[in-house]
């Protein structure tokens, strides 16, 4: 591609401009800005630049002439890249020599990247920034224990390029504040159950749980369900009420469910088995909604299946056995008779299913009121009167009775000392810093205050943990000028790995000062990476990189009939389990622009027209020679988020593949574009319609690189099926109707023209489809990894790419190039890079 | 505690400012008047913004007839009923808009530049409800369908809109848990917390950096915004709120999909009207759809959204159904339109004292052409607003009047494109409305004039 010399360039002159970065990022030395151009630099702007950017003529409103020599204004930003990538000049008119060009450019690159270090070193590249809603819902969860949500309570955040962590975009309005002291509110009562709450594990056989159920529950599952023993055998699918469930959950929270099943009389094979949810809200949810997971039961030997879930207050979790006969097909199959021990078909067995938790029960009552005691509230005044109190109470029944109108309140025989104490041990969890003496005697004469007043010790409490929630220090990342100390270090680290605040561990390495050695640093990285927490990161990087966190927006047109509920889970689960395992084993990030594997299961294989596969729990797959697939690119999810609803806009699939993934976004339309005339019927295919609006010169000039990407996916239809025709809503000239290959019984429609996906690059090489414009992309393969570190780091650090940043970028490409281009180096490397170490 | 009841209480907050060495922005200086001390002795006075996202099929939607004999276009056909009481405008443009086009709605009530060293800069909703919230519960309402709405703070911060129905509902017409004695003591502990938040916003800004202190600030005027507001909701207790009938609450509060378009917009209307009988507040933006994605309309078979629509690149059947998207839309304004009508305050039909402005930020959505933007003023004529001709700011520019050539689209799309008349600017439209809202200003944005041709 022609503008890969452009980077080749720059990375000649990054190995000194980012020594110059790292020096003055990390040693503390000042720079003085040269106030004056060098003869050679002026010599140039007046032969080339001012016969169009002088005061009089002052083309595209920019002014050579004018514009003072201060190298933090962007528009010498915009001047540098114009004159390095060779737009300007412009072509027809005298250009300079190579070294003319390059000394300009020297010169300008020195500049700004000093100016940028400038602003780094006096305010930092980041600007004070605020939690987002989403990493306000997690630290929370995580600092409490709790599992309510909290992010619907906030307003939404505005994400700038493309991610919610940018500090520019996190802006704080009164409704913020209003709206921060009622999270805080819900998140502090979810803390502090009513009655006594302790994780346990409920688990019940098939027998236990059908014996339990009210009578007319139970008699409408019988006839459907036979036993092995204590087993269930369910022989059909039925409603999710009548399935077999979980305990219903005492209280909203995280929660583990396992369930030991197998697929019986089934031929050997296996059978996939539906977790999902049931709310007291019977008929309130899709399938897809209250869907939390699908894994399959092995034939005829039991496998434990587990899996971790956040439910409501009284939510169950049922089990499904997918492709069964629906129970009213069965009922009239057997005339109305029970199935009976006899039955010969096949069914899903479960031997016992139970529910652990919720997880981390207690954890935040021990944070803010550590070991101190609980008693109805109706006896809080004996007890701190020192009346002996009767212990009836514990075998109060809950959830609900006597504990609703007497709640469990913590109480004190010293207010005064304990919330002294208590408060100064929560600070540094919530500020993630020690706290100095002056800031933590604040928070604690708040509740000193309350206490004065004549309010309630554990109302007093509860008013400064909110002041504390509320608090600039909890809600901001606060971070000084320069290089992180290992505190703000620990907290960057876990807000970009974990969304959330550093643990236990964290916080120990960041106490003993030695967090920022490469080594240590690594190391915690790595275990961050490993722990399940982790998955949030892949989650919220993957939902608004790929945009995988808008992937039901659009409801596919009905002319796609095989659009279904499984195939819309299994879409965007393929692209997640890819992610997580380029990232756990270190794979080239070119990967994500090809591969010969994916992950699939029978619904996606039958989606792509590859090789049967049995069952739906997601695989790793080898994909054969003539698959067509491979590569993020190639995935049925990414494919059908970057359509419309009824047809593929080439130009929306380009542009969106050139700024995500191979991370070269078309410069926008300049501001004096002319209106294009967009009538053009006569013309029939979106290609020749796109041909005909290349034809217009300012159009070209973004099409070029925006069409090739879009040209060669317009083999893969709305919902990502392969297609060598387009599809329609109707007959027409030339239309065919036939059956739709691999989904017996369904027809479409199929427009006469046949698919073009063949183009040319904007550098001239030809290609006649996606297989082998993706060869021609993968010959530059530092560029996916330019792309990549831009977007890790812009994400993980909460501010833009700026001048100075881009020597750091080209510095972390040439490392991680050394290293196969892995992906999990290249999280190491934004890790360890003096932009991620410094404010 | 006490100190917080008292109006002492708010010298002190400034006092603590002024500590800081942070230089607040001040308008909100007007809300911490007395707040008794305003009664109302004119009629009331309202105001209503309501955005469509992606422009419009502007060669159906263009009136082409300037004055009092115009003839409706296909799209605004079904305001042909209120024909005396709407002013259709052509020719409008944010100069700051043009040639930028992910900032239509950031900008279509601030009329601000925004850049990479801009800030957005107050929108005319909220200079008005500076005047207006004296005398109101509510300052003003912020409604939008789909993420950010149109309404930006003194700061150019843009504040959060709701999309719920049911949750707008609720706020603004159900009384809150724990009667007035539980809400006060409430109120009284968040004056507590936000006591202890400004004390403590003294040690936090000495650990900042310049640029990160003006982060602060904003975080500041957050604090004492929901101070005032805190303030005001303490005055506001014991006075009942309006009691709404249940046909109406059942009505209105309720949540509805997009799926259903009409019906969602029709609730979201009613409940401006009820907002505004019941006086809970004079001020309301609502955005119908973002930018990014305007709602499709699944109830007359348009499946795919606004936006997608807009890129039409002159397919005959997309242009058909963004015509039939457009004329789906106006039909529920009309509606609006009709609701203010029959719904009296003291001095008559509400559309007599309320302005209702609707509209766009972008005209020639495909090639995001923002000159000559959509508009259809509506109401007010008891502030003074005349009605029942088509203002057209193309044909003022010229001695000779202009003529629009709609069967050559690319000529209409031209002046989509660029003004025919560079010195049109919404902002005058803005400030017009402000003036007739009693706003104490001679400029808006980058007002060159006022529109007088909509004055009585």
């Amino acid at each position: 591609m022609r503008r890969t010399w452009i980077l080749n360039f720059s990375r000649l002159i990054a190995g000194t401009i980012y020594l110059l970065v790292a020096q003055l990022l990390l040693a503390q030395s000042e720079l003085q800005a040269d106030e004056k151009f060098p003869a050679n630099v002026q010599a140039f702007v007046g032969k080339y630049c001012l016969d169009c950017h002088d005061n009089a003529t002052a083309k595209a409103k920019l002014s050579l002439e004018s514009l003072a020599p201060e190298f933090g204004n962007a528009a010498w930003v915009r001047v540098h890249d114009k004159v390095q990538s060779n737009k300007m000049p412009p072509a027809d008119v005298a250009q300079p020599s190579p070294e003319e060009r390059a000394e300009f450019v020297k010169f300008l690159s020195q500049e700004l990247t000093t100016a940028a270090i400038a602003r780094q070193k006096s305010d930092g590249r980041v600007l004070l920034r605020r939690m987002n809603r989403r990493e306000y819902e997690t630290t929370l969860h995580d600092l409490l224990g709790i599992a309510v949500p909290l992010q619907n309570l906030l307003p939404e955040d505005n994400p700038v390029r493309g991610f919610d962590t940018v500090s520019r975009g996190l802006e704080t309005s009164s409704t913020h504040l209003l709206r921060y002291q009622q999270a805080a509110d819900v998140a502090i009562t979810a803390a502090l159950p009513i009655w006594p709450l302790t994780s346990q594990v409920r688990r019940w056989t098939g027998r236990e749980f059908l014996d339990a159920r009210p009578k007319p529950n139970r008699e409408g599952t019988e006839p459907f369900v036979r036993f092995e023993g204590d087993t269930i055998v369910l022989c059909a699918t039925l409603y999710k009420h009548g399935s077999v469930t979980t305990h219903h959950t005492p209280k909203e929270g995280r929660y583990r469910i396992r369930t030991s099943v197998r697929a019986v009389q089934n031929d050997g094979k296996p059978i996939p088995v539906l977790l999902g949810k049931i709310s007291s809200d019977r008929f309130a949810h899709e399938k897809l909604e209250h869907l939390l997971d699908i894994q399959d039961a092995p034939a005829d030997k039991s496998r434990v299946i587990e899996i971790e879930a956040i439910l409501s207050a009284g939510e169950q979790v049922y089990v499904e056995g997918m492709g069964l006969t629906f129970f009213q097909e069965l009922k009239k199959t057997l005339n109305g008779a029970p199935v009976g021990q006899d039955y010969k078909g096949p069914g899903l067995a479960v031997d016992w299913i139970e529910i652990e938790g919720p997880l981390d029960a207690g954890l935040g009552y021990a944070r803010m009121f550590g070991e101190l005691p609980q008693i109805p509230s109706l006896y809080l005044a004996d007890a701190l009167a020192g009346k002996e109190v009767r212990d009836d109470w514990k075998k109060w029944p809950y959830p609900g009775g006597e504990f609703t109108k007497y709640p469990l309140t913590p109480y004190s025989l010293d207010p005064k000392a304990d919330s002294d104490r208590l408060i100064r041990a929560f600070l540094p969890l919530a500020f993630r810093h020690t706290v100095p003496d002056e800031i933590a005697a604040h928070y604690v004469k708040i509740a000193h205050d309350q206490l004065e007043a004549g309010e309630p010790f554990h109302e007093s409490m509860r008013t400064a943990y909110k002041a504390i929630l509320c608090s600039p220090w909890f809600l901001n990342y606060v971070e000084q000028p320069g290089q992180l100390d290992n505190y703000a270090i620990a907290a960057r680290l876990a807000r970009f790995l974990w969304n959330s605040q550093p643990d236990a561990e964290l916080n120990t390495v960041a106490a003993t000062g030695t967090l920022s050695q490469p080594d240590v640093l690594r190391a915690q990285t790595e275990r961050m990476l490993n722990d399940p927490k982790a998955a949030r990161f892949a989650r919220s990087f993957t939902n608004q990189w790929l945009d995988l966190g808008k992937f039901l927006d659009m409801k596919p047109d009905e002319t796609y009939v095989e659009y279904d509920d499984m195939l819309a889970w299994s879409m965007p689960l393929e692209t997640r389990r890819f992610f997580d395992e380029v990232l756990k084993n270190n794979l080239p990030t070119s990967s994500f622009w090809h591969s010969d594997w994916t992950f699939l299961n029978s619904r996606l294989a039958t989606h792509y027209g590859l090789p049967e596969i049995a069952g739906l729990e997601l695989r790793k797959v080898a994909l054969p020679a003539e698959a067509h697939r491979g590569g993020v690119v190639c995935q049925a999810s990414v494919l059908k988020l970057t359509t419309n609803a009824s047809y593929t806009s080439p130009v929306k699939r380009g542009a969106w593949i050139l700024e995500r993934i191979i991370g070269l976004p078309p410069d926008p339309p300049p501001p004096d574009v002319k209106a294009v005339e967009p009538d053009i019927r006569g013309a029939t295919t979106i290609r020749e319609q796109l041909d005909k609006h290349k034809n217009v010169a300012v159009c070209a000039s973004c099409h070029v690189h925006i069409d090739p990407p879009g040209f060669a996916l317009e083999s893969f239809d709305v919902v990502g099926g392969w297609r060598e025709r387009y599809r329609v809503k109707q007959g027409g000239d030339g239309n065919d109707y036939i059956d739709l290959d691999r989904y017996p019984g369904k027809k479409v429609w199929l427009a006469k023209p046949a698919v073009l996906a063949d183009g040319v690059t904007d550098d001239g090489q030809a290609f006649q489809n996606i297989d082998q414009y993706k060869q021609i992309v993968l010959q530059n393969p530092d560029q996916l990894t330019r792309n990549l570190a831009e977007k890790l780091l812009v994400y993980s650090t909460g501010a833009e790419i700026d001048f100075a940043d881009r020597a750091v970028v080209e510095q972390i490409v040439e490392q991680v190039k050394q290293q196969n281009h892995g992906f999990r180096s290249l999280v190491h490397a934004i890790v360890q890079s003096p932009t991620f170490l410094s404010k | 505690m006490a100190r917080f009841l008292s109006q002492s209480w708010l010298v002190n907050r400034r006092h603590v400012l002024k500590g800081l060495g942070v230089s607040l922005s001040l308008p909100l200086l007007n809300c911490m008047q007395p707040l008794r001390a305003a009664e109302a002795s004119t009629r009331a006075k309202r105001s209503v913004f309501i955005y469509l996202p992606n422009g419009v099929n502007t060669i159906d939607f263009q009136i082409t007839q300037p004055g009092a004999d115009y003839q409706f276009s296909k799209a605004l056909k079904p305001l042909e009923k209120h024909r005396t009481n709407i002013t259709p405008i052509s020719g409008l443009y944010h100069p700051h808009g043009l040639g930028h086009h992910h900032n239509c709605t950031t900008i279509w009530l601030t009329g601000g530049k925004i850049g990479p060293s801009e800030q957005n800069t107050i929108s005319v909703d909220q200079l008005m409800s500076q005047v207006t919230a004296l005398k109101t519960r509510y300052s003003s309402l912020e409604l939008s369908n789909q993420g950010q709405g149109l309404a930006y703070s003194a700061d150019g911060i843009g504040l959060p809109a709701q999309a719920n129905p049911s949750v707008v509902f609720r706020e603004l017409f159900e009384e809150p848990q724990g009667g007035i004695a539980g809400q006060r003591r409430n109120l009284h502990r968040r004056g507590s917390i936000l006591d202890a938040v400004l004390d403590e916003a003294n040690t936090f800004s000495q650990q900042l950096g310049q640029e990160d202190r003006g982060r602060l600030e904003q975080y500041l005027t957050s604090v004492r915004e929901v101070e005032v507001r805190t303030e005001r909701a303490d005055k506001w207790l014991d006075t009942p709120r309006p009691k709404i009938d249940p046909a109406d609450q059942s009505k209105l509060n309720r949540s509805i999909s997009l799926e259903q378009l009409g019906e969602y917009l029709r609730t979201m209307y009613d409940i401006i009207v009820l907002a505004f009988q019941t006086d809970l507040t004079r001020v309301a933006t609502f955005s119908t759809g973002s930018e990014g994605q305007g709602p499709a309309v699944p109830e007359i078979g348009i499946r795919q959204d606004r936006h997608s629509l807009s890129h039409h690149n002159g397919n005959p059947k997309l242009m058909q159904e963004l015509t039939s998207s457009d004329t789906f839309n106006i039909q529920q304004f009309s509606y609006f339109l009709t609701r203010l009508s029959e719904v009296k305050d003291a001095d008559g039909p509400l559309l007599d004292s309320t302005m209702a402005l609707y509209g766009s930020g972008m005209a020639f959505g495909h090639s995001h052409g923002n000159a000559n933007l959509p508009l259809i003023l509506a109401g007010g004529a008891g502030l003074g607003l005349k009605h029942g001709r088509h203002v057209d700011y193309n044909a003022l520019a010229k001695q000779d009047g202009f003529t629009y050539d709609l069967d050559h689209p690319g000529k209409h799309y031209a002046i989509c494109q660029q003004p025919v008349n560079t010195k049109a600017h919404l902002s005058n439209l803005l400030l017009t409305m402000a003036q007739k809202m009693d706003v104490p200003v001679e400029k808006f944005a980058d007002s060159n004039g006022t529109i007088s041709e909509v004055l009585a």
